[in-house]
């Protein structure tokens, strides 16, 4: 981020304004727009992961216009990949999530480009039919049959976390989050 | 007498003698404390007020009492223990408990116990404390030292999927985990606690896994210590540690609240005060040797030990170990007679503290310390005859509201409920939901409930900075144990700063407990 757009952070002023959308049966995800003095763009999920704008102003109105409903923006950052965290080698660029905007170890969710999806416990799907209705990939259930949570790999031109929040209003779908990498702490 | 019968009644005599003295192994397997050479120094086993390197030593008498369980009880290997962490190296003092088949490395999906680096001695110096081979003439002792011990090595791929599958695996009787999550936040994860309680339900064929979580290590921040702050430290299910030093007191890092069941040892630092003696990554060029601080005692010469392990990280598997030894002394034991035994069982440390208080059903508890610091002796000695608690039972009623919380900084916003089941509390757990308008600072907001009989559970503390909302946000307390619930429980809310608005929309309260 450059100094100009970093100071206006520092300025936070003008109208701060929501756009929520809500489903009935599981998380929300929230577009917060910080207007006025600010041009940061912030996206929210309902675990307050939130996107900090860290390129230009150019770059930002471009992302914004292909995907009105968020924005997204890679952080340009080499973190290990998600598989290979303690080997300490970069692999790839991954999208990486500040929650709160605080840029720190500890407030860091790296997405691994799965998606981790629970499903109502009534609903009698095949799994492999929902990955291909919704551009995943069915990777494999997770935990005992009863947890009903499987996780997918996500094909979709969606990141992680749109297409989440898509997921998430469907009826069969009690939530669907990214399967991100948390800032773990060893006690 | 012939020279032969001569050096044969010498020997005799001479293997009476020192039998006699109590230097070899006993009659019917009685462990004797000499055979560990690093055992002196774990004062958490037995505290003579030895320094264990630092600069003072603890109070003597300050331990979890466990020398007399071990005449008895050592840990099984019927009883697979699973440490969630970066790893168990193979390690003298480990490999004889160590199983590798069962354990699970997600980073590359092998059953590699070991850690991926040499900077990550965590997981083994857990694992040390909780089972490192007992009088094998080397190291340490374990709390349970014939118990067997997993690796499932969460830490190299920490995410919410591999963190699900490792919590739910039903094959594991005892779950150890020393972990949480890097932001003083709300910490939200109720995917995990679906994960224990299937654990609950089918682990060890229905009697089930039993869970064992770190406090956390906040307390000296500013921001968050509360161990309801986090889903995986306030739930049903997890047996949440705080942390007492060789003193006896409230660890200086540690985590506190109304969701802290028990008490373990974890120590201090190991420069003022002591630490945690437990193992390290084997050699002297990694694990916490390449911190510069190599123990450099007799015994640890390969830089195999290490004594500054420390945190909840060490509390928790003191109280691992315990349950292993309750599961040897009965393991027709559930997981809620556990988690029961070991609240009842425990000692009151720290007696002048002034935040022990008795609920109405006559148990000291305390924010710090929960019901105490875990008794090793007078867990195994209650779980030998205890019979089973009844069928779980649980009670539930919630308020839909509308009602702005006063912002005077004075007033607190109340609201009851009515319980109309007699249940003897086991543990309960209040959902909340709370509009703010500002972003997220739910720190200024103190919530406290109190039973019927008039016990109070702070389940949050104002004016501390923690970022999150409650939205249907889950508070867990065990203070009402043994308690009844029948009756009205109240609510109270206060925004002790006075300068935003709230709105309470809405709060649900459950019960679990059985039939009095």
């Amino acid at each position: 981020m450059n100094c100009f757009l970093r100071s206006l952070l520092l300025l936070v002023s003008g109208t701060l304004f929501c756009l929520a959308e809500t489903s009935a049966t599981g998380p929300t995800f929230q577009l917060i727009h910080k207007s006025g003095a600010s041009t940061s763009y912030v996206l929210e999920t309902n675990e307050r992961a939130v996107i900090e704008n860290n390129t230009s102003h150019s770059e930002l109105l471009a992302k914004s216009a292909k995907h009105p409903s968020y924005k997204l923006l890679t952080l340009n950052e080499k973190k290990p990949s998600s598989t290979n965290i303690m080997k300490e080698e970069t692999v790839k660029d991954a999208n990486v999530f500040y929650k709160e905007g605080i840029k720190d170890e500890a407030h860091r969710y790296i997405s691994t480009g799965e998606i981790i999806v629970t499903f109502n416990a009534e609903e009698k799907l095949d799994f492999k039919d929902f990955a291909a209705a919704h551009q995943l990939t069915y990777i494999k259930m997770i935990g005992p049959s009863e947890l009903r949570t499987v996780l997918f790999t996500n094909h979709s031109d969606k990141n992680d976390i749109e297409l989440s929040s898509t997921l998430v209003k469907l009826p069969s779908v009690k939530s669907a989050k990214p399967n991100w990498i948390l800032p773990f702490k060893l006690f | 007498m012939t020279l032969f019968s001569k050096h044969l009644y010498t020997l005799s005599i001479a293997t009476s003698l020192f039998m006699l003295s109590g230097c070899g192994t006993g009659s019917s397997g009685e462990k004797l404390p000499s055979e560990d050479p690093l055992f002196e120094a774990q004062w958490h086993l037995e505290n003579t007020g030895q320094t264990s390197g630092a600069e003072n030593g603890g109070v003597a008498g300050e331990d979890i009492n466990v020398l007399k369980v071990w005449e008895e009880f050592t840990g099984s290997k019927e009883h697979a223990i699973a440490i969630l962490d970066s790893g168990i190296d193979i390690h003298p003092d480990l490999k004889d408990n160590l199983d590798i088949s069962m354990s699970y490395r997600y980073m590359d999906g092998t059953n590699d116990p070991t850690p991926t680096t040499d900077y990550l001695p965590h997981g083994t110096a857990v694992a040390g404390i909780i089972a490192a081979k007992g009088w094998n003439g080397i190291g340490t002792r374990g709390v349970a030292p014939d118990a067997k011990i997993v690796s499932l090595n969460v830490i190299s791929s920490f995410t919410e999927a591999n963190l699900i599958d490792a919590l739910s695996k039903t094959d594991i009787a005892i779950s150890s985990n020393s972990w949480g999550f890097s932001n003083n936040d709300l910490n939200e994860f109720e995917s995990m606690v679906d994960a224990m309680r299937v654990g609950s339900e089918q682990g060890r064929e229905g009697k089930g896994t039993i869970y064992v979580f770190s406090a956390g290590n906040s307390r000296s921040r500013s921001n968050n210590s509360n161990a309801n702050m986090s889903s995986l430290t306030n739930n049903p299910y997890a047996i949440t540690v705080a942390s007492v030093n060789a003193d006896g007191k409230y660890a200086s890092y540690s985590n506190f609240g109304s969701s802290v069941l028990v008490s373990g040892t974890g120590g201090e630092y190991g420069i003022d005060k002591p630490a945690i003696v437990t193992t390290d990554l084997v050699g002297l060029d990694r694990g916490w040797d390449r911190e510069n601080s190599h123990y450099d005692v007799a015994g640890n010469e390969n830089g195999d030990y290490t004594n500054t392990m420390t945190g909840t990280s060490a509390a928790c598997p003191t109280v691992t170990g315990v349950v292993a030894l309750m599961l040897d002394a009965n393991p027709d034991l559930s997981w809620r007679d556990v988690r029961y035994i070991l609240a009842k069982s425990a000692r009151k440390n720290d007696i002048f503290d002034g935040n022990w208080t008795n609920n109405a059903a006559g148990l000291p508890v305390n924010y710090n310390y929960g019901f105490g610091v875990v008794d090793a002796y007078n867990a195994v000695e209650m779980s030998k005859t205890f019979e089973n608690l009844s069928a779980q039972i649980a009670s539930e009623a919630s308020q839909d509201l509308n009602i702005s919380i006063p912002d005077d900084g004075e007033t607190a916003l109340t609201s009851s409920i009515e319980i109309n089941d007699d249940i003897a509390i086991e543990h309960v757990d209040l959902w909340i939901s709370i509009k703010d308008n500002l972003y997220g600072r739910i720190g200024d907001l103190e919530i406290k409930l109190t039973s019927p009989q008039g016990t109070e559970s702070i389940l949050a503390w104002g004016g501390v900075r923690t970022f999150g909302y409650y939205d249907n946000w889950r508070f867990g307390t065990e203070r009402h144990l043994d308690e009844s619930s029948l009756g009205t429980w109240k609510l109270s809310v206060k925004d002790v700063n006075g300068d935003s608005q709230y709105t309470l929309t809405g709060w649900k309260l459950k019960i679990y407990g059985h039939t009095p």
